[in-house]
């Protein structure tokens, strides 16, 4: 999804930019339907650390991943700027998909450029290669561009579902 | 469009014909002489025939028409309707649906295999007994074949659009009675309407058909629009008086425009009958044959069809309003607001029996899946040179409709299996002294919020001695001896089979656990009896419905689970006293019953220290017990059940998810998934259940 904006948007594409563990992400803001603040969650056992739980979205149960334990760090304090991005994914099957992502704060919609976007590098980044879209520069630094598909890929995140399940 | 709504309930109706008919059938086959089931066929093939005439199915008209003059012979009694007919009309009664699937459905021309598969019918058919001259068959009575002249004249009342209904259909439906004159089409209404709607309609047509029927075949062709049209049919041939008469009768300028377009002089020479009724016009008087069209418009006004997903999104938005009903309650008695709470309470019945009533319009009997299988095990007994009888009870056991539809599958699966391993050849039930005819026992019931569906045979039973040789060698049980509940359960394992040979029906041992799985996913189970030489029973249980739940609430660890009512036995309290030592038994002393308990804070891994006081849900499935023990119990709550989606597939021991009045969200315990794991950790591992817990 936000690779193909990368690659059709020649002039700049909309991106939300938000704080996890001290670190500033962006991500494509299409998918995007709501921001929403933290309330209560319901925790489903047996799953893995990052699948923080479900919410109660207007009679609909989403459930909440935890960004930061999905990067492999310590799953994420609520704080007082803590929200939950919700966001809607294509799933395999062409259906779709409603996710809460947990971050600790939500900057700003920001324009960025295509020429502005570098590719991922090959290593060392805080964060598995592939969930990298690309690298935004913004004031001096670089952002990374999250690839909403493959952090939130189905798949992966089932299977590890199924591993917690059977290792409890 | 209008005319394919009507499509789809003509689709729908033929379907439920062509069942009807199958059934009528069956029983014609065991009572040959009931004259009752045989017009019951005559008049579902008839109806077919009428209504595909209307949307111009050609294949499905052509080939019902062929069947109906064997039915017609049949039910005049110039034939019997003896086994071989009926297995034909059996055979015929397949290839209508097959047609109906191809050629409304799909709407396309007829396959080439369907065509293959037809023309070996139709001769049968012709050979049988049926008239082979096309078109003779729908004047039996009638002096023969004689082509004889008609005039048809009607007028469309004004919503024959609205009612799905096309004028052209019915002119290609007379058009296929027999060879087309003339015909006008009358469109002067068009010119006088004011204001003029284009969905109305002003039509009409008179014409002049050359054709071998009688009065009442024309009059029915018009079944569908009658009441609301005017029509008026005569034989011109030995009623021109009666038609001069009618001329007569309409205004000047409308009968000579008449007598134009038919290419007759008008004033008619002979016009001078005035006194004569028309005799032939009024349609309703020469029903006959149309009063099974009829009686089924009567039935039909009882009924509504209505779509599923809608019924779906109503039976959704019930649920939230509950879910909202019961956050405002709390809110009201957050306030102390006495009125106010009260008005919520009033409210809150009122909503719930909304529900209940949604949900209520989606239960089905079961009986029409029940009635299914008759042609199954006719069919399958035949093949496997057995004498088979299916008893049917508790039709009438009422079911949420999705469940119905996916209750089919198994229970056909269950009764294959039945009827080519549980019953026996009948030389071999005779030497057993079992009468010949072997019988299978379907049952249906209503348990404690359950449903109850029963296969039973009278067969042989389940050889255990067999199927504990096959499942040591398979590796699926140990050198143990196993319990009769083990051994029995092996029978779902994938892969089992102890059947000697395989047939085309069973014994590739795939079936039974694919059984198993699509009943668990129903939120039922299936469980397997079979005292020694008595048969064997398989017993399905189900849920009424799959939308909604009635739970007993608790919590364990500042989270809401949602606990199946019909699974809970009952409640008691854990004395903090006797906490430690339980914990480490792993079981507690039920009135002298041992009572394994399962720690759910520790099985769910959830942080947090226990309170001081804790609960016991004593909770049983699949005939195992065991102790729950939760924080708090929080009563009982009637809820909607919502899926977890595709994530949690993975998660063992949550089905799925309900939102409180509170707007929080309560997972909802899947006991039998809870309970088996349980003993697959006993049975598997030697560890005492007491460390099991603690090492969780």
């Amino acid at each position: 999804m936000s690779t193909q904006s990368l690659a059709t948007a020649d002039g700049e594409a909309q991106y939300l930019t938000f704080s996890v563990a001290g670190e500033t992400y962006a991500l494509a803001i299409e998918g995007i339907k709501e921001i929403i603040e933290l309330g209560h969650m319901t925790v489903v056992p047996m799953m893995p650390a990052y699948v923080r739980g479900v919410i109660n979205l207007r009679g609909a149960v989403v459930p909440v991943i935890d960004l930061a334990a999905r990067f492999g760090q310590p799953t994420s304090t609520a704080g007082r700027r803590s929200c939950i991005v919700i966001l809607e994914v294509r799933g395999a099957e062409g259906d779709t998909l409603v996710f809460g992502l947990l971050v600790d704060a939500v900057c700003a919609v920001l324009d960025i450029a295509a020429h502005a976007m570098e590719p991922a590098p090959g290593f060392g980044s805080r964060i598995r290669v592939d969930f990298i879209a690309g690298m935004a520069r913004l004031d001096g630094r670089f952002v990374i561009v999250l690839d909403v598909d493959r952090v939130l890929s189905l798949q992966d995140l089932a299977q590890m579902a199924t591993l917690a399940g059977e290792a409890a | 469009m209008n005319l394919d709504a009507a499509l789809q309930t003509f689709i729908a109706e033929a379907r439920e014909l062509l069942q009807d008919m199958e059934q009528a059938l069956l029983r014609l086959e065991s009572e040959p002489a009931d004259a009752h089931c045989l017009a019951a066929v005559f008049r579902a093939a008839h109806t077919i025939k009428g209504s595909a005439g209307l949307f111009g199915l050609e294949p499905l008209v052509s080939f019902a028409h062929v069947l109906e003059d064997l039915l017609d012979r049949l039910r005049a009694g110039a034939l019997p309707a003896d086994r071989e007919r009926v297995a034909l009309l059996l055979a015929c009664n397949d290839h209508l649906s097959a047609l109906l699937e191809q050629v409304a459905v799909r709407r396309s021309a007829p396959t080439a295999a369907l065509l293959a598969a037809e023309q070996p019918l139709r001769e049968r058919l012709a050979a049988s007994g049926g008239q082979a001259q096309p078109s003779a068959a729908a004047a039996p009575t009638h002096s023969a074949s004689e082509s004889r002249r008609w005039h048809v004249s009607v007028r469309f009342g004004q919503d024959t659009f609205r009612h799905g209904m096309d004028p052209l259909s019915f002119l290609r439906y007379l058009d296929g009675l027999g060879q087309r004159e003339a015909l006008a089409l009358y469109d002067q209404a068009l010119a006088e309407a004011s204001p003029f709607d284009p969905e109305s309609c002003y039509l009409g047509f008179d014409l002049r058909l050359q054709a071998a029927c009688e009065a009442t075949t024309l009059a029915d062709a018009f079944g569908f629009v009658e009441g609301e049209c005017q029509l008026a049919i005569f034989d011109l041939g030995s009623d021109a008086q009666g038609y001069a008469a009618w001329l007569e009768q309409l205004p000047p300028a409308h009968a000579q425009w008449l007598c134009a377009a038919m290419g007759e002089p008008w004033p008619l020479p002979q016009a001078a009958v005035p006194a004569m009724e028309p005799t032939v016009a009024a349609p309703p008087t020469a029903t006959e044959q149309a009063a099974p069209a009829r009686a089924d418009a009567d039935g039909r006004r009882a009924w509504v069809r209505v779509r599923a997903d809608k019924l779906e999104a109503l039976i959704n938005l019930a649920g939230e309003l509950i879910t909202a009903g019961a956050g405002a309650r709390l809110l009201a008695e957050a306030q102390g607001h006495e009125p106010m709470t009260e008005a919520t309470v009033a409210v809150n019945a009122l909503v719930e029996q909304l529900l209940e009533g949604a949900l209520a319009m989606r239960m089905v009997p079961i009986g029409e899946t029940f009635n299914r299988f008759h042609r199954t095990v006719r069919d399958v007994s035949q093949a496997l040179g057995k004498d088979i009888e299916l008893v049917v009870s508790g039709g009438d056991t009422e079911l949420d409709k999705a469940l119905v539809e996916q209750l089919g599958d198994p229970l056909m699966h269950l009764l294959r299996n039945a009827m080519d391993h549980g019953i026996e050849a009948p030389e071999v039930r005779l030497a057993a002294g079992k009468p010949a005819r072997g019988r299978l026992h379907l049952a249906a019931c209503h348990d404690a919020g359950n449903i109850v569906v029963e296969l039973s045979d009278d067969g042989a039973g389940l050889d255990r001695s067999r199927i504990l040789a096959k499942a040591r060698e398979r590796g699926l049980l140990g050198a143990a001896e196993p319990s009769d509940r083990e051994l029995l359960a092996v029978i779902f394992e994938p892969g089992f089979s102890t059947a000697a040979t395989v047939t085309n029906l069973s014994g590739r041992g795939v079936g039974m656990d694919v059984v198993k799985r699509n009943i668990t996913s129903l939120r039922g189970s299936v469980e397997l009896l079979s005292p020694a030489g008595q048969g064997t029973t398989v017993r399905i249980r189900l849920p009424l419905t799959l939308a909604m739940i009635d739970g007993l609430l608790v919590e364990a660890a500042d989270s809401a689970y949602v606990i199946p009512l019909s699974m809970v036995h009952e409640c008691m309290e854990l004395a903090p006293a006797e906490r430690s030592t339980l914990r480490n038994r792993g079981h507690v002393d039920l009135r002298g019953e041992v009572l394994p308990l399962v720690f759910l804070r520790d099985h769910f891994g959830l942080q947090g220290a226990a309170p001081r006081r804790e609960n016991i849900v004593v909770i049983r499935a699949h005939g195992l017990k065991a102790g729950l023990v939760v924080d708090r119990l929080l009563g009982e709550y009637q809820t909607v059940i919502k899926p977890l989606g595709p994530l949690f597939s993975g998660v063992r021991g949550v089905s799925g998810s309900s939102v409180l009045g509170s707007g929080v969200v309560a997972l909802i315990l899947d006991v039998p998934a809870l309970l088996k794991h349980l003993t697959e950790c006993e049975s598997t591992s030697f560890i005492p259940s007491s460390t099991f817990f603690q090492a969780v």
